[in-house]
């Protein structure tokens, strides 16, 4: 509830009060009839308030679009064939025999490939820190061994890794991730 | 690299055309529904443009997204003239227009009507329509796909990094326009197939509706057995490519490699799947 929807509703609950004042004035009731009138005058007060602040004013959402409904046709039920020849060419075009467009967009808006120079998919591996599971990692090579350094800083683990040999389970510590 | 991967985004929309019989014969009551084939029909392309805009719908009370533009284009009897021939379907607003962006399309149905349940429950529902039951004359195939397969050219040269346009041809006949300006059906549907984005051909679904309540053969990977026309729709029709096998597969179908983008003799409610995996694309959220 908004701050404005609360203050209505207070200054709702205290004029309902004050109006089954004014109407105990008039009608000159004894204690607990007035009692009454004014307990029941505020609660459908702010009843009232309540329906009237909390009814749902957004504007309605069209499941389906405000085209008007025009008038149903009926079916056409059409003679049976007759022998006049079909419509005339398709826009007189013979689009066929037309050469298409060279697709002119690819190559303005694809981004450039990068190089893959010495890049070898079937010996490519994705290294993982086998402690903190960081990808960050530097390596140093010297023929078929690896030594790989995680450049995570609250990690900092050093571990060698040779070609063909598995690659050390990954545990991962959730203090060093860092 | 192969085709077919390509998602839908605004960046990159789909392209969706339905071509609609509206010859003479979809005048007859189809299996024990008590309506018309071209009442089923039209209830069944009514349903999944809907279907379109609700999945192109991300959150509550926000707008339609541009994922598709969409086609409808009948063949047979006419409306907007008189007489046989081919034309955009769409009533109201968007009446003559070829292709139409979704979100234009879900602002501007015909009418929102009163329309039966397609799978035949006793319910029905407020929805919106775009496409009116029409049925007269013969049946111009070729002519449809001619008029559709110029939009479709001229939306592969705008969209080239799209999932490829996706045709979807609805019929209960034969066609009677074959050769029509010097080409067969078989061209015909060669030349639309033909029209390529980056991200492959376009698509050539074709669903055979029957008045008959006959087994339904959905997805065939072997013309054998098919009674006419399916031999030759089946020719016609675009190998299932890897979504719409998943989305078949999804929906319980037994789907064998090879399979082919034809739905034979099908009710109500089977035309309104098949429609919807042969119109379901991943999209992507941009």
């Amino acid at each position: 509830m908004t701050t404005r929807n609360a203050i209505v509703l207070a200054l709702t609950a205290v004029c309902a009060a004050v109006g089954g004042l004014i109407g105990l004035q008039t009608w000159d009731l004894d204690f607990w009839r007035s009692v009454t009138v004014v307990v029941v005058g505020a609660l459908l007060g702010v009843l009232l308030a309540f329906g009237v602040l909390t009814t749902d004013r957004r504007p309605v959402t069209r499941t389906h679009h405000p085209t008007p409904a025009v008038a149903e046709r009926e079916p056409v039920f059409a003679q049976a064939a007759s022998s006049s020849e079909p419509e005339t060419k398709p826009a007189n075009r013979t689009w066929w025999a037309e050469a298409p467009a060279p697709p002119a967009t690819t190559t303005a808006t694809k981004p450039q490939e990068p190089l893959r120079q010495g890049y070898d998919v079937d010996r490519a591996v994705v290294a993982q820190c086998p402690r903190c599971g960081d990808f960050r990692l530097d390596l140093k090579q010297d023929g078929e061994s690896c030594a790989f350094h995680c450049r995570n800083p609250n990690c900092g683990h050093r571990w060698e890794w040779r070609a063909g040999t598995p690659w050390p389970t990954t545990v991962v510590r959730r203090n060093l991730t860092g | 690299m192969e085709n077919y991967r390509q998602s839908v985004s605004r960046a990159d929309p789909g392209c969706v055309v339905i071509l609609l019989d509206r010859s003479d014969s979809m005048k007859l009551a189809w299996g024990r529904t008590g309506a018309s084939l071209a009442d089923g029909a039209a209830l069944a392309v009514n349903n999944i443009l809907l279907d379109m805009c609700i999945k192109a719908t991300t959150e509550v009370n926000a707008p339609v997204r541009h994922y598709f533009d969409v086609g409808i284009f009948s063949y047979g009897a006419r409306v907007g003239e008189a007489g046989e021939g081919v034309e955009s379907a769409f009533g109201g607003a968007l009446a003559g227009r070829g292709l139409v962006p979704l979100p234009e399309l879900a602002e501007h149905p015909m009418a929102v009507r009163e329309e039966p349940s397609i799978d035949l429950m006793p319910v029905s529902a407020r929805m919106p329509v775009w496409v009116d039951p029409v049925h007269g004359h013969r049946t111009p195939m070729c002519q449809a796909i001619a008029v559709a397969g110029a939009h479709v050219f001229d939306w592969a040269a705008a969209h080239p990094d799209s999932f490829p346009p996706i045709v979807v041809n609805i019929t209960d006949g034969m066609v009677t326009d074959s050769p029509y300006d010097g080409a067969t059906l078989q061209d015909w549907a060669r030349r639309l197939t033909s029209i390529e984005t980056n991200d492959g051909a376009t698509l050539f679904f074709n669903v055979f509706l029957s008045p008959f309540e006959v087994t339904e053969i959905v997805f065939p990977s072997d013309p054998g057995g098919l009674p006419p026309p399916g031999p030759d729709l089946f020719a016609l029709s675009s190998p299932l490519p890897r979504p719409m096998v998943d989305n078949a597969r999804v929906d319980g179908y037994d789907v064998r490699p090879g399979a082919r983008g034809l739905a034979f003799n099908v009710g109500r409610s089977t035309l309104l799947r098949v429609l919807q995996i042969g119109t379901r694309v991943p999209d992507r959220v941009r």
